[in-house]
């Protein structure tokens, strides 16, 4: 029956397709606003710009607020941020420039009284809960480095705290520095330093690296890494390759990587024609040998495709999206995964998507998407079949240059196993925020969700509607 | 709730007839399914994305700070376990295992009430009885080893 509906489905796309012409200058782009609707994130960068030692510099606090609350419970969270950014000092023949970006958070009722031993166990004990036990202020200093463009002719230089992006990405404490010949057509970089994790003591381990970028043609983009990591007294080589071509708003890639003899490779690409405002996207991984303890390091997780040993395994995934007006768009993928070994923690599943979005309709101002996600995972000898399906909608609202609104609703449902008991959960989320610019310097961000959930009704009628408020205030500096 | 939606929409249905439109500098791949596109795109040509997105904060707070909607109370209390069992590979999006294993070692699943393992009232854990060895069931994500029945140490 599904692979039925899937079908009928990609039929109905076909002729959506044939005749959809003349939608070059249709507009599907989303407000900026919109990415409220996977994370509530209020945070807004007013850049204003203030001259210092020849650059310029940027600088904002932002003030996060965050209520939780059910019947049996509640929390209160608080973080603050900074936000820094500095640009285009002149340095010799060069510039330079810098960013940092640091947190600091606190739980306003701690965790006292609250051990899960208690009569029912503290239902708000979150991470941010485990993370003070070590870190009373919950500090975190996601990257504070400055960036030396061109001081030393043709070279590029890092320092500090930074996220490496050599095909995979490290945070790290460390330099990463790079050499450019022929117009930037051949690039040598390095890298080294100490990994960052906001978790584990890093003091003993150690990253780093180097490879070739070439760009032989326009468009196309050919990289190798290699890294080494030194943790826990355990020495890890890492190998990857990458092949990437662009072309027409379109492209397509091939990656292939090792971790010791644990090997993968990735083949994929996106293909955009715009007469008819349709895209494809296929992607297509394998992992494969299984990934052991002794190759399931924090730090090499990026590399592996893996969180803690896992088995071997195939995905596909296909996704196709159709303008059939130039305020209608319709979308369905397909995503399907053939595991092997390690039974219970890599199924095999088969995953079915469709959307619909409506552009700028009702009014020039609003943009709507419903979509549906629908899991079919396979039973193993451990555990019958499990079963998801989760759809919704979203709203945003864009009001004037100075206020945007958000609302949708999500409902899940799961059907799986406890103690052999089958078991099917509703799960339902509704939402509602709001952005509001005040001038060039203060925004503020309100969000509201409320939860209503079968799954903690089963533990108590206390638990089963979660209440969740959040307050974001900004402020240019 | 049901008073806020209302509202909410009653709000939305009054802004519709307004004439202004809003504008944005995004790129026109930056439709509703940029979200599961940008992925890729990023790793293909990380340069493109800081044209704009210049201090990458914005990649930040998305997948290392703010948790997703997706990620309520249900999510925390049960069926995180079941989507990074059908589909680990996503988590690694923002995840790396020192956050499982931060949370897992003071916050232990549901399942593990006072008497977890026994019969009444007893405290006997003898998970690693029937489920041995725990290395080979869900018991090992966390517990590397069989403990003790008195002791909660991993």
């Amino acid at each position: 029956m599904k692979h039925f509906s899937v079908l009928m489905f990609s039929l109905l796309l076909l002729p959506c397709v044939l005749f959809a012409g003349g939608l070059e200058d249709a507009d599907y782009t989303t407000p900026d606003s919109w990415s409220q609707h996977l994370t509530a994130d209020g945070f807004k960068m007013q850049a204003v710009q203030h001259d210092i030692l020849g650059g310029s510099m940027d600088m904002s606090l932002t003030t996060r607020y965050r209520y939780l609350a059910n019947d049996y419970a509640n929390d209160q969270n608080i973080y603050q941020y900074l936000r820094m950014r500095y640009s285009d000092a002149k340095l010799g023949s060069g510039t330079v420039s810098g960013a940092l970006f640091f947190r600091a958070a606190h739980d306003i009722d701690g965790r006292n009284g609250k051990h899960w031993g208690d009569n029912r166990y503290y239902f708000y004990d979150d991470i941010l809960d485990a993370e003070t036990d070590d870190n009373e202020s919950a500090s975190r200093l996601y990257q504070g480095y400055l960036k030396f463009s061109g001081v030393v002719k043709n070279t590029e230089l890092t320092l500090g705290r930074i996220y490496v992006d050599r095909i995979d990405t490290f945070q790290l404490d460390g330099a990463d520095a790079q050499l450019s010949f022929l117009d930037s057509k051949v690039k040598l970089f390095a890298f080294g330093g100490r990994p960052v994790s906001f978790y584990v003591d890093t003091d003993d381990d150690s990253v780093y690296g180097g490879g070739v970028e070439l760009a032989p043609l326009n468009g196309l983009k050919l990289r190798g890494v290699f890294s080494s990591l030194d943790i826990s007294d355990d020495t890890k080589d890492l190998q990857k390759v990458r092949a990437d071509y662009s072309f027409n708003g379109s492209s397509v890639y091939g990656e292939y990587g090792q971790v010791d003899s644990d090997g993968y490779y990735k083949l994929g690409g996106v293909y955009r024609y715009n007469p008819t405002k349709t895209t494809l996207s296929v992607n297509y991984e394998e992992l494969l040998d299984s990934i052991g303890k002794e190759n399931g390091y924090y730090v090499s997780n990026p590399l592996t495709y893996t969180l803690y040993p896992y088995g071997d395994y195939k995905k596909v995934k296909v996704r196709i999206s159709q303008g059939i007006t130039e305020h209608v768009v319709v979308g369905a993928g397909v995503e399907y995964k053939n595991a092997n070994g390690y039974e219970l923690d890599n199924r095999d599943y088969k995953k079915y998507t469709a959307y619909l979005d409506l552009a700028r309709i009702p009014s020039k101002n609003t943009y709507i998407s419903f979509n549906v996600d629908y899991w079919d995972v396979d039973s193993t000898s451990y555990g019958k079949s499990d079963k998801s399906v989760t759809f919704g909608g979203q709203l945003t609202q864009v009001v004037s240059d100075n206020l945007d609104i958000w609302l949708g609703s999500r409902f899940e449902r799961f059907e799986y196993d406890v103690e052999d008991d089958e078991t099917k959960d509703w799960i339902q989320t509704h939402y509602l925020g709001c952005q509001y610019t005040l001038n060039n310097r203060i925004s503020i961000t309100g969000d509201v969700s409320l939860e209503k959930s079968e799954i903690l009704e089963r533990d108590s009628t206390d638990f089963d509607q979660n209440l969740i408020a959040e307050v974001w205030l900004n402020i240019s500096i | 709730m049901r008073n806020i939606t209302i509202a909410g929409l009653f709000l939305l249905f009054a802004v519709f007839t307004a004439a202004y439109a809003y504008q944005s500098n995004k790129p026109e791949t930056h439709t509703a399914d940029w979200m599961k596109l940008h992925g890729q795109a990023s790793v293909s040509d990380p340069e493109s994305c800081k044209d704009c997105h210049t201090d990458r904060v914005e990649c930040i707070t998305c997948h290392q700070e703010v948790a997703p909607r997706s990620h309520n109370g249900s999510w925390k209390r049960l069926t995180h376990a079941y989507k990074a069992r059908w589909d680990r590979e996503s988590c690694l999006v923002c995840h790396k295992e020192d956050s499982c294993t931060e949370c897992h070692k003071s916050t232990p699943p549901i399942t593990h009430r006072p008497g977890w393992g026994g019969e009444g009232d007893s405290q006997n854990r003898h998970c690693g009885s029937c489920h041995y060895p725990v290395q080979e069931t869900t018991c090992g994500t966390c517990h590397e080893t069989s403990h003790s029945p008195s002791s909660y140490s991993k």
